[in-house]
């Protein structure tokens, strides 16, 4: 198992006093899928963005590389980890290139120009996220998944290590989420990290190397998917009875009803 | 392509240095007595010591390099500050309700220059009126994002909020320090005429002093185009694609003070440059700030030249005061722009 590039020990971290995660240790390896789930409020997005040294914890550190993260500039640590944000600005003017060359600006000095090398990675990324021929299109004339595609499309051409994506699946067709889903499993092939929350657990089942459920302030299970995506851990984590199916290497959560154990009481 | 994009730049440039020399001579030429184009060039020849056949009078010279010419390096100068002041602001609150006078920048800066003038601080050093300016327009500006940040997460309803607090709280100052100065005429008049705003009140050497400082906070703000254009798509973008969000916030709220302030020390407190001009350019010129700044400097010199030559061609031999004018034409655009809900300035 190669060594973990991004590492969280013991992290923890609260909003105004309301502790969200506590004591968190995951790691992050190269070539991983990893898919972090867990109910509303589990705090995925918070754990993505400690992860991505967007937030400091109180306790606890998050290292890169076997650095700290806060010891590294906000440009440094955006040429090693990249975010695709859940909210996008979809009343932005700027144009689609505009917005996916934006991801070499870590690369850029103050004044620098673009090369060949940067227009080249733009043009990489906007046929790998499908959206070419809408680069001179502005934002908020695309639809809903062809913004996100833009997004995905702007943190590819930052060429990082690890790739970050918060809910990337909300708003794509199946059709999209598909080919989005193969791009990062190829880019997992070549080496990249690849962290993804999201609430499609039957996605996260069949697609993920590793899920990790938040719940309770915590990690409630982390493992493989077979591991984690079980009838008793969806009854206990999520609060509801269902059952795990398995088709042709697909798996699909299929809810019930609402168990009488909520993920609200303490677990057993 | 390519070609026709640098083509239509070097149009846009050259449009804009034509409206800049169109306005400047208009505003030389004009005045009480009218001197006459031809006579301007001469005098200007006369000065770079080129030859020439034009005759002119003393006087004449005095009057375009005394009165005229200070007055129009002074509203191009505070025209395009304060048009980069609010077109950094509109970027990084992604608001385009925010200008340095809605915040409570100017009327923050113009609270320091009062003070100063209150007790009299000018006759100690010509830099306490300016400081105090600089010193109010920061602790402004500062506060405004304090109390409508949180977590580095701007509130909008709250940023305009305060900034309306804020501007009541000056005011009011000033009110009360006016009403001190009844007894002294001079200084309630300097004081009325501060806060009423105008290019009539400097001469070189003021003009000379804030000069710098306008533009190190100018140069600061066109040099941030690149973390401004990411920053208008939301923090957590601009964090993801490499901008020190708070860095850049604090630099900026130093740089637009700055800028600001120095607009205040040199003729008071003029509104609504800093929202309109901005927010036209934007809608015609698109979300670029690299293409934004030059563009809202020109339009914002332009602007106030054309508004100071309103300001005493309209009533002359009377004077308007520029604020006057300046908020006649702002808040009548500010009401259009909050009742016809276009939006599309309003995002990036």
């Amino acid at each position: 198992m190669p060594d973990a590039i991004l590492e969280a020990r013991r992290v923890s971290f609260a909003y105004r006093g309301t502790p969200v995660l506590e004591d968190i240790s995951l790691d992050v390896r190269p070539g991983e899928l990893l898919g972090i789930t867990g109910i509303n409020g589990s705090g995925k997005t918070t754990l993505l963005k400690l992860l991505g040294g967007l937030l400091r914890p109180q306790c606890g550190e998050v290292a890169l590389d076997g650095r700290g993260l806060h010891a590294l500039g906000r440009n440094a640590i955006a040429r090693r980890i990249s975010l695709v944000p859940q909210d996008i600005p979809v009343e932005s003017s700027f144009t689609v290139r505009d917005i996916v060359a934006m991801g070499r600006n870590p690369y850029l000095g103050r004044f620098g120009q673009e090369t060949r090398i940067d227009r080249q990675a733009v043009e990489m990324a906007v046929s790998a996220a499908d959206i070419a021929g809408l680069e001179d299109r502005l934002l908020r004339e695309l639809s809903g998944g062809e913004q996100k595609r833009v997004f995905i499309a702007r943190a590819l051409a930052q060429e990082t290590a690890i790739i970050m994506l918060d809910e990337p699946t909300a708003n794509l067709d199946l059709a999209h989420q598909l080919t989005l889903i193969e791009l990062l499993s190829s880019l997992c092939r070549k080496g990249r990290a690849v962290v993804l929350s999201m609430h499609d657990l039957s996605f996260a089942a069949t697609h993920c190397d590793r899920v990790l459920v938040l719940a309770n302030n915590g990690v409630g299970s982390c493992g493989t998917p077979g591991e984690v995506i079980t009838p008793d851990n969806l009854a206990r984590f999520f609060g509801v009875q269902a059952e795990v199916l398995h088709y042709g290497g697909c798996v699909s959560v299929v809810p019930l009803r609402q168990a009488r154990r909520s993920a609200f009481d303490k677990p057993v | 392509m390519s070609s026709t994009t640098s083509e239509k730049a070097w149009q846009q440039t050259a449009l804009w240095i034509v409206l800049l020399a169109a306005t400047s001579l208009l505003s030389l030429f004009l005045g009480t007595v009218p001197i006459q184009p031809g006579r301007i060039a001469g005098i200007f020849a006369d000065f770079s010591g080129l030859p020439h056949g034009t005759v002119f009078e003393p006087w004449e010279q005095a009057v375009i390099f005394e009165l005229r010419l200070p007055r129009l390096v002074l509203g191009l100068v505070c025209g395009a500050a304060l048009a980069l002041c609010g077109a950094a602001m509109q970027a990084m609150f992604r608001n385009p309700l925010a200008c340095p006078g809605i915040t409570g920048v100017s009327s923050g800066a113009a609270l320091g220059a009062v003070l100063a003038i209150f007790f009299n601080l000018s006759a100690y050093s010509p830099y306490f009126l300016p400081l105090l300016a600089f010193l109010g327009g920061l602790g402004a500006c500062w506060a405004v994002y304090a109390i409508s940040s949180r977590r580095g997460h701007v509130s909008v309803p709250m940023l305009l909020l305060s900034g309306v607090a804020l501007n009541s709280i000056n005011t009011s100052i000033i009110a009360f320090l006016l009403s001190l100065s009844f007894a002294n005429y001079e200084t309630g008049k300097q004081i009325i005429f501060w806060t009423l705003g105008g290019l009539d009140t400097q001469s070189w050497p003021q003009i000379k002093l804030m000069l710098p400082f306008a533009a190190v906070g100018c140069a600061i703000i066109v040099c941030s185009y690149r973390e401004l254009d990411a920053l208008s798509l939301g923090e957590l973008h601009a964090s993801s694609v490499g901008v020190d969000v708070r860095k850049v916030r604090r630099k900026l709220i130093f740089a637009a003070a700055l800028a600001t302030a120095s607009t205040v020390a040199l003729c008071g407190t003029i509104g609504f440059v800093g929202l309109i001009v901005p927010h036209i350019v934007r809608l015609i010129y698109g979300p670029h700030h690299r293409t934004l700044f030059p563009v809202c400097a020109a339009a914002g010199a332009v602007f106030l030249v054309l508004a100071d030559i309103a300001a005493r061609t309209l009533i002359a031999p009377e004077e308007i005061r520029l604020g006057v004018i300046t908020a006649a034409c702002g808040g009548p655009f500010f009401l259009l722009l909050l009742v016809s809900g276009d939006r599309r300035g309003l995002d990036a």
